[in-house]
């Protein structure tokens, strides 16, 4: 019933443009005079009249998005060389068709494609010539690491797709193109592995990506929003990154990836919780560092998301529980501040967030002044005027660098926002209000799903083979089988790589 | 049948069994079996947890016949459609009663030792909201809380452990001093604590396997859970002398009060805070009983949508028991019920299968 009632109230009506047909005239200048109406006699779009086999002849294209060294080398030279022959042998460029119909032409064209049209010819030769303008690929600035590979996605999705391909030289590597926004027709690839990746769940994917209906997509964000299972949720439910080492890293994981023209971020999917804290790094490291630094990382997680609240909590409601000399240290410090303390964290947490958002968007060459600003003026001065107590400081200062450890931006930001309702209710409740909370996050963890995958997954449902990538990092020769929370085709992925050890020709 | 969404594992259905056992009794049930049995107080709690094992043995006797039914879908089958759908309403009410005891219960203790001056409605409304959030969710969610929450048993054991700095073995001897009577009489008060093994009726459908596997988790879970409280009742009988032992209303958390380590001074603050989610998780366990019977009878098996009345009534039940004279009374229709629907009443329909399964064949 409520299908039914939803299928008559939808106004997804599939409107389909209605496709004139349109043969091209055999007249130079009707065929012209139409593609320039088609394009409202945009100024960047040029032509230019060629001779070919005793006819009168057209180039048209749009001098912005094409390269006209091209057009100069591969067409209007041998051409010009010829004179004479068959159109399709003489032109040097790589892709060349014909079309008959005139009303895909101007499409053709904002495509970077230049035309050929010659004079009582009722065909056009369509001839791909774009121009290609890219930055080079760089480190991306906030996923940096110390050891591994330093390159980064960039703008251009050929460029992207080639570093990938290049780390991952399989043909079981399928990209499967889209194109969304019916305004600015974005392209998209889906990469995933064939021998890997769950089929359930490309189709689900792909089914996603085919409901987008708006007309712009301008960033990878607009995609993630629209495929997400839990758009309520405060956590990310969706991977960006912009190393292609990552992304080779969890499509070999059996996940898929998400690449779009003219945004250097990957998306991966779907992933669980813990994979935002997962960094390269962790497996260029010996185990065991790695397995420290990765705790550390969780361990920064809770103190991002719970020390301020903590804090509140044990002023306000349990000061008995820390050591009697402490008690008086904090005590002191405290007793000159006029406000409670959930007003103090709150005062301090914003202005930390500001300070934070301020950094992003000041030029580099003023960037001093926040260091100054946020260092002197708020950490000292604040507590020399008697407005926050040093140890509020102490503790919005640990969370601040805490929530910075996460290895993505994404996950960094909602915890912080989540210390925000702890302390809220940690100054109404105390060490239970904080309880409360937590167990409510814990509840949310456990309901999230994004693509069939439990988001808390290997703790909730709990399997003992995948914590070994968890919280800490075991040696990669005892990491026999994927992570089952993509549901991969195949589990395992290593056997027995150091069976050197035991065919050791007898050394003593 | 049971749609795919909410099946659970056998490993899911030991620790959901497992949670829904542990819940406010604890705190108060050394003080309670001490009174009667003596030094040999955590003979009568394994007593009682082998009383449950009988209990369950007989729940899933009877759970066995309609492999695919809840209790609420079985009762009519057995006994017609009047009274089974009668004794459902029964069976709700129990179920309802026994999450507000436990909440007011909950509240009480909050009141007494962390939260003098908040008000009781807010703490209840704190509680029951987070409660609601996770009750409306499907058994498989529930399921994978219950079984993380689980970890919260072992912070407990740990910190009890502490206790064994300054112990003295002579206060249980003799064992049997209150003679076997006595422990036998303890065993009656240790059943109370341990209830919540009735989930079994209601969620098991749910479980995926065989049903020997099914007692298997069952019985483990109940085994697990006996162990711990009488583990929790031998240390505190160890701990305190048998005069002090009556005075103190909940021993457990006044013989964490009395260590300290060099940072943290308070130790049962940080037992109560771990053991709100214990509490809360029994009373998910209450409530998804109740509401799946609500949902049966008015929302066509949508347990969720009976989740917002369900704890309308829960807090005007512990509002209610806020007066002493109250909460005792809800205390004995507690223990008169739990005789009736979950010992006496599973062993007639039990008899009654049989004998019409007889008379068919």
């Amino acid at each position: 019933m409520r299908y039914l009632l939803r299928k008559i109230f939808s106004n997804k009506q599939t409107e389909e443009r209605p496709h004139m047909k349109m043969n091209v005239f055999s007249s130079l200048d009707k065929n012209l005079e139409f593609i320039e109406n088609q394009l409202f006699h945009s100024s960047d779009l040029k032509w230019r009249s060629i001779r070919f086999n005793h006819l009168e002849g057209l180039i048209v294209f749009f001098e912005s998005i094409t390269d006209q060294q091209r057009i100069q080398n591969e067409i209007i030279q041998p051409i010009e060389e010829k004179r004479e022959g068959n159109v399709d042998k003489v032109i040097t460029s790589l892709e060349i068709t014909k079309k008959s119909d005139l009303c895909e032409v101007p499409h053709a064209l904002i495509q970077g494609k230049c035309v050929l049209l010659f004079e009582g010819t009722v065909e056009v030769y369509v001839v791909d010539v774009t121009a290609v303008n890219k930055r080079s690929i760089l480190e991306p600035e906030n996923e940096t690491v110390i050891r591994g590979a330093h390159d980064g996605f960039i703008e251009h999705l050929m460029t992207n797709l080639f570093l990938v391909r290049k780390r991952l030289m399989n043909p079981n590597l399928v990209v499967r193109y889209y194109q969304i926004g019916k305004a600015t027709n974005t392209k998209l690839a889906l990469l995933y592995m064939q021998d890997l990746a769950n089929p359930d769940l490309v189709k689900e994917v792909d089914h996603r990506i085919n409901s987008i209906s708006m007309d712009t997509i301008f960033s990878p964000g607009f995609i993630a929003e629209f495929i997400e299972d839990n758009p309520y949720s405060l956590f990310p439910q969706i991977l960006y990154t912009e190393r292609p080492d990552r992304v080779v890293a969890h499509l070999m994981e059996g996940r898929v990836t998400i690449l779009s023209d003219g945004d250097p971020s990957a998306l991966i999917l779907p992933v669980t919780f813990f994979s935002f804290y997962q960094s390269p790094d962790d497996y260029h490291r010996k185990w065991l560092v790695g397995s420290f630094i990765r705790l550390l990382r969780l361990m920064s997680f809770i103190i991002a998301s719970i020390i301020p609240a903590l804090y509140i909590a044990i002023i306000g409601f349990h000061p008995e529980i820390l050591p009697e000399n402490l008690i008086f240290s904090v005590k002191s410090s405290i007793d000159r501040v006029p406000f409670p303390p959930i007003v103090e964290a709150l005062i301090m947490q914003i202005t930390l967030e500001v300070l934070r958002e301020a950094g992003v968007r000041l030029p580099s060459r003023v960037g001093q002044t926040i260091g100054i600003v946020g260092g002197l003026v708020i950490g000292e001065s604040v507590v020399r005027a008697g407005l926050i107590s040093y140890p509020m400081v102490i503790v919005i200062a640990l969370t601040a660098i805490s929530s910075f450890v996460a290895p993505s931006n994404e996950i960094s930001l909602s915890t912080r926002l989540l210390g925000f309702p702890l302390m809220i209710l940690s100054a109404m409740f105390g060490l239970i209000g904080i309880m409360f909370g937590l167990l409510f996050i814990l509840i949310h963890l456990c309901k999230l799903e994004s693509f069939g995958t439990a988001y808390f997954a290997p703790i909730m449902p709990l399997r003992m083979k995948d914590l070994k990538d968890t919280f800490i990092r075991f040696p990669i020769w005892s990491l026999n089988q994927r992570p089952h929370d993509p549901h991969p085709k195949r589990l395992n992925q290593e056997r027995n790589s150091r069976e050197w050890e035991q065919d050791d020709p007898g050394k003593e | 049948m049971i749609p795919e969404k909410s099946r659970i594992s056998q490993g899911q259905f030991m620790f959901v069994v497992v949670q829904s056992q542990v819940g406010v009794g604890i705190l108060s049930l050394p003080n309670k079996v001490q009174a009667s049995a003596k030094g040999g107080g955590w003979i009568s709690v394994l007593i009682a947890g082998l009383a449950i094992q009988v209990i369950i043995l007989i729940l899933w006797a009877l759970c066995k016949q309609f492999p695919s039914d809840t209790i609420y879908s079985f009762l009519p089958k057995i006994t017609g459609k009047y009274l089974g759908n009668l004794l459902s309403f029964a069976y709700i009410s129990y179920f309802l009663l026994s999450a507000g005891t436990v909440l007011a219960k909950f509240a009480d203790v909050v009141e007494r030792w962390i939260l003098q001056e908040t008000p009781r409605w807010a703490l209840l409304i704190l509680s029951l909201l987070t409660c609601m959030y996770l009750a409306m969710e499907n058994l498989r969610v529930i399921a994978r809380l219950f079984v993380i929450s689980s970890l919260t048993i072992i912070v407990m054991l740990v910190l009890t452990l502490m206790g064994y700095v300054n112990v003295n073995f002579s206060y249980i001897f003799p064992i049997t001093e209150a003679g076997w009577g006595k422990i036998v009489k303890g065993a009656t008060e240790a059943l109370f604590p341990l209830v919540g093994y009735e989930i079994i009726l209601v969620i098991y459908p749910f479980v995926e396997g065989k049903s020997g596997g099914k007692l298997k988790a069952a019985s483990l879970g109940n085994m697990l859970i006996t162990l711990f409280y009488a583990f929790e009742v031998f240390t505190c009988l160890i701990i305190f002398s048998p005069a002090v032992m009556s005075e103190v209303p909940e021993p457990l958390l006044y013989m964490l009060k009395g260590f300290s380590f060099q940072l943290i001074q308070r130790i049962d603050l940080i037992f109560l805070s771990v053991w709100v989610f214990v509490v809360s998780t029994a009373m998910v366990a209450w409530i998804y009983m109740a509401t799946v019977g609500l949902g049966r009878f008015f929302h066509r098996g949508e347990h969720k949508k009976a989740v917002p009345y369900a704890m309308f009534i829960l807090f005007i039940l512990a509002m209610m028991a806020q007066e002493p004279s109250i909460s005792d009374f809800f205390d004995r229709m507690l223990k008169i019920g739990h005789y009736t629907f979950v010992v006496g009443l599973p062993l007639i329909l039990l008899c009654f299968t049989y004998l019409i399964r007889k008379r068919r064949t």
